[in-house]
């Protein structure tokens, strides 16, 4: 009997851990990364903190904002449900009993998107990524999670271009990109890149 | 005595000062401008750029700018640095005010200067002054900005802290906008706009909404003497793009959602092209001026832009009147700095909208408009804007509190890719809805905005047409969903339709003449590499080679490589054609038969209902004969969730050949797999994506956009011009395919494309009875609306 209780408890435990694990996020704004194949002899992608430097050429807001109060306090409550600690997004009023996953948390999504950030960039290309929240997409009595991140490359001439992504937590897939940045460049300074065809068919 | 003699004396010496923003402004000597010669609070910035200021458009770039200075101080910021609230608390608990909403520094690393005695004048070559400057015009434009809102938001919901809906007004300014700050940023996190007023950047400036910044930069030659923030309307025009996105996505963020929707997606569409526009309008309402960036842009680069007829940098011809103005489409490509070259540019594209919202603005102010001032004029035909801005950008799909679902962009699972794609903003749906908003504003007696009288819908139309903008013949009052009523919209007076020329959609064609190609490709690894390394958020299969080693430039569809695409159109008309789209995305065009079968392995035959009558039933086409229209999953049914339904599915538009014992027929790529015996793992998108296993458009580069196509031309003969060459092609006229390394070499493909053009007859919009009504939301994810062109090829080893 003793035994029992034992072995129940250690289920429950375990359950417990799993599902913890499985919505694993990390609510706290996080560091922004560096990700590069430069400082690799194999090529491979490795990353590290931003430095200031870093920071400085993507031109993004510096931890003195992030750690402000909130630019101004919202005065009605806010509209924002939760699901073990991810924002949910999509069917908000959905019922989150008997949701069926899509995906589970895997710790390296990070990295495996920052291998495909780089894939066909040069070798020393460097892409700078920060979570900024992690959520639940609900559609359809489906649950996936999801990471909502800011991307920056950092381009020749210490230009960049960042942009929003929605990354799949488990495959580090991007799923939608939005808010790319808008240039205004002038003269013969364009950012397009004109493409001669090969031939025609 | 002796103190009236003082006061005489005092009065005479201040009528020598500049006392307004709005007087002549004379220069009094250069000014050491420091901040002993103001009082708290208060700093001198350039009221105008130094072009205007200085009134010589051949100021050098070394001129002493100190001398163009306003002298009387402005207010600048009562605290110690340079960080500003905005809006304005509507409400005893706070609604409306938003603390620290902009922050300005030199560049990012900056450390924000502190004044401790809050004054604010520094020698003009200082990077204090430019960021002074820089503080100043921003929250000079923002208080403008939310005092539109709130004057908005007074003639709709009222109180608010108790808003009503306005019975004589549906408005799509959302009734929460302030208590969630729908007011301002959607998605940063902190929700404080940045500006760097000396960026590290040449020749440019720009908007990043993913970090909620502006940048402005330098002269690439004049590094140290010139930059953008010495001028006002390149500041303006940055921050307008910021609060186009704060507009675009106010219903967003008042109902809480992450994701923001973008003006403009590729690096040309016409949605961009708008936001381009809008952004210096953005300034003509802040400096009443019809030309953005003499200074920084236009002296030293030729690149200021006109936004008015009246404006002598343009060519000869053009006039403010009804026979003379700049007019879509046929001044899409052209830069009045060099009239003679044609480029498809979205800042370009974007000069035809900022000068008929100037001229919209003027005609409220004449005095058979609405008798209005100047400022408030344009702050009108602001706010028709901000309203059919935060309806047009709705991911709720309402476009407004009183609308249901699928008013607008089709549904809240589907909003994204319709306003990416299936169905984007264009000229032709901007004008509409803000004309919609114009006759519930300005053409609404209940409101008598109009200076006792309406503005009226003949008076507006007449004024759109000028422009070549009367492409829709309905107001479409009552919006796009399926449940919509399609009859009784308001309908455009069909006689004031006299310059602006609809095409029927199958004039575009293949074209047609001899030894004409029928489509360009691009394959050579050098070229599609950099494609895929200039647009980083496009993302080709795991299955194709991170080198790009199969790809051999042999012009060629070749397993294993990434191709670009570029369809060679014609246009068979008399008429320009603009805004002209491919969409190479998933569609609506597959019978599925057998309902037991579940997504995503559900099986069917192509329809053949779409005016191409391809492919014929002996060729594996579907039979529609019995279809009523009424089942979802048949050919004649067009699904309503975009493919949601458990019955339906969408289909890539690539179909292959497959060779039977007995036949040949163009069957579902499901099909092949299985008679290989390929693995499902080893299709392009995995096993997920049986349907586009060997061959599939990459998401993000499935559609392409062109300018302009010229009467009896393609897009290449229009963008050559003269000149004769190779047409210019760029990232957003060409649709990236990836080819699954397992096809087998001899493989045959029909991609089934949906074409359509802006001032398209038959694309937007159909006869319902004797009216007519644009076509419901779901209709986009059919065959309908586009003119459909299938295009053939081999793959080869």
């Amino acid at each position: 009997m003793k035994k029992a209780s034992l072995l129940t408890l250690f289920i429950l435990l375990v359950s417990a851990i799993y599902k913890i694990h499985q919505y694993s996020s990390d609510q706290h704004l996080e560091e922004w990364h560096t990700y590069s194949k430069a400082k690799n002899d194999n090529k491979q992608v490795v990353f590290w903190d931003s430095t200031e430097k870093e920071l400085k050429q993507a031109r993004v807001p510096d931890k003195e904002d992030i750690k402000r109060k909130p630019s101004s306090l919202s005065p009605k409550a806010s509209k924002v449900k939760m699901l073990a600690g991810r924002e949910i997004t999509g069917e908000v009023d959905a019922n989150t009993k008997h949701l069926k996953w899509t995906n589970s948390y895997h710790d390296d999504w990070k990295e495996k998107l920052g291998n495909s950030l780089l894939r066909f960039q040069e070798p020393d290309a460097k892409v700078m990524v920060k979570k900024n929240k992690s959520v639940v997409e609900i559609k359809k009595g489906k649950g996936r999670l999801m990471e909502h991140v800011t991307i920056t490359y950092l381009l020749e001439g210490d230009e960049t271009t960042s942009f929003n992504a929605w990354v799949d937590s488990e495959t580090g897939e991007m799923i939608r990109t939005w808010n790319k940045t808008i240039k205004e460049p002038i003269g013969h300074n364009h950012e397009r890149q004109i493409l001669t065809p090969t031939g025609t068919l | 005595m002796t103190c009236f003699g003082v006061v005489f004396f005092a009065f005479f010496l201040s009528s020598c000062v500049t006392d307004s923003a709005n007087s002549q402004r004379k220069t009094q000597g250069a000014s050491s401008n420091s901040p002993t010669s103001v009082g708290p609070g208060e700093g001198r910035v350039l009221q105008d750029n130094p072009i205007i200021a200085s009134k010589n458009p051949n100021l050098s770039y070394d001129a002493n700018l100190s001398l163009y200075i306003q002298r009387t101080p402005v207010k600048i910021e009562n605290g110690q640095f340079l960080t500003s609230q905005c809006g304005e608390q509507l409400s005893n608990i706070g609604k409306g005010l938003i603390n620290e909403c902009v922050r300005v520094t030199q560049n990012r690393n900056a450390t924000q200067f502190n004044s401790p005695t809050s004054k604010w004048a520094f020698p003009v070559t200082s990077p204090e002054f430019l960021q002074v400057n820089t503080h100043y015009h921003i929250n000079k434009r923002l208080d403008h900005f939310h005092n539109n809102i709130k004057t908005l938001y007074n003639h709709t919901w009222g109180d608010v802290d108790s808003p009503q809906p306005f019975s004589s007004y549906d408005t799509a300014i959302p009734k929460y906008i302030f208590d969630n700050n729908g007011h301002w940023k959607l998605g940063a996190d902190t929700q404080t706009l940045r500006a760097f007023s000396d960026c590290e950047l040449e020749n440019n400036a720009e908007y990043s909404p993913a970090n909620f910044t502006i940048c402005l930069g330098y002269d690439a030659v004049f590094k140290d003497q010139v930059k953008f923030a010495q001028d006002d309307t390149v500041i303006y025009h940055e921050l307008g793009h910021g609060l186009i996105d704060i507009m675009l996505n106010s219903r967003n963020k008042t109902a809480s959602l992450s994701e923001a929707i973008s003006f403009g997606y590729f690096y040309y569409d016409e949605a961009g092209a708008l936001g381009e526009g809008l952004a210096d309008f953005v300034s003509y309402v802040q400096e009443l001026r019809t030309v953005f960036g003499e200074w920084a842009l236009g002296r030293f680069n030729n690149a200021a832009r006109p936004m008015s007829e009246r404006e002598p940098m343009h060519v000869a011809g053009l006039a403010p009147n009804e026979d003379s103005r700049l007019m879509y489409p046929q001044y899409l490509n052209y830069d009045p700095n060099d009239p003679n070259s044609i480029n498809e540019y979205r800042h370009q594209a974007g000069q035809i909208f900022s000068h008929f919202l100037v001229a919209l603005a003027e005609d409220f102010e004449s005095t058979d408009g609405c008798k209005m001032d100047k400022q408030t004029a344009a702050n009108y035909v602001m706010k028709l804007v901000m309203e059919s801005l935060a309806e047009l950008g709705d991911r709720t799909s309402r476009g407004g509190d009183t609308r249901g679902l699928g008013y607008v962009n089709h549904s809240a699972d589907h909003s994204t890719d319709w306003i990416r794609h299936v169905k984007p903003i264009t000229y032709r749906q901007f004008l509409q809805t803000l004309s919609k908003y114009t006759m519930r504003l300005m053409g609404n007696p209940a409101l008598n905005l109009c200076n006792g009288g309406v503005y009226g819908q003949d008076r507006l139309e007449k004024l759109i047409d000028s422009y070549g903008l009367l492409l829709f013949r309905s107001y479409n009052d009552k919006g796009n969903a399926v449940s919509s009523l399609r009859t009784s919209e308001r309908q455009v007076i069909p006689t004031n339709r006299l310059k602006s020329s609809l095409v029927p959609k199958d004039l575009l064609i293949f074209d047609p003449r001899e030894n004409a190609s029928k489509a360009f490709v691009f394959d050579r690894r050098a070229d599609i590499n950099n494609a895929l390394k200039n647009n980083p958020d496009i993302k080709p299969s795991p299955l194709i080679d991170s080198e790009l080693k199969f790809n051999n430039g042999n012009a060629k569809i070749s397993p294993g490589e990434v191709v670009g695409l570029a369809l060679n159109l014609y246009n068979n008309s008399n008429t320009p054609m603009a805004g002209i789209q491919v969409l190479a995305n998933d569609w609506d065009h597959v019978k599925w038969e057998d309902t037991a079968i579940t997504k995503p392995y559900k099986q069917g035959k192509f329809c053949n209902n779409f005016g191409d009558e391809f492919p014929i039933i002996a060729e594996g086409g579907a039979d529609t004969s019995t279809e009523g229209g009424a089942t979802a999953g048949e050919c004649k049914y067009i699904t309503r969730e975009n493919g949601d339904e458990t019955a339906e599915q969408l289909a890539p538009v690539c179909m292959v050949q497959i060779n039977d014992t007995n036949s040949t027929k163009w069957a579902l790529q499901e099909e092949l797999r299985t008679k290989l015996n390929l693995e499902a793992d080893n299709c392009l998108g995995g096993a997920d994506s049986p349907h586009d296993c060997f061959i599939r458009a990459i998401k993000g580069a499935d559609s392409a956009w062109y300018s302009k196509m010229d009467p009896q031309k393609t897009w290449g003969n229009t963008m050559v011009g003269d000149n004769g060459g190779s047409p210019p092609f760029q990232f957003h006229n060409i649709i990236f395919f990836e080819v699954s390394p397992w096809i087998p070499p001899g493989t045959t493909f029909n991609c089934r494309f949906r074409t359509r053009f802006v001032n398209c007859e038959d694309c937007w919009e159909e006869k319902i009875g004797s009216t007519f009504d644009d076509y419901l939301d779901y209709e986009f994810s059919g065959g309908k609306p586009f003119k459909i062109i299938n295009f053939q090829f081999t793959v080869i080893d």
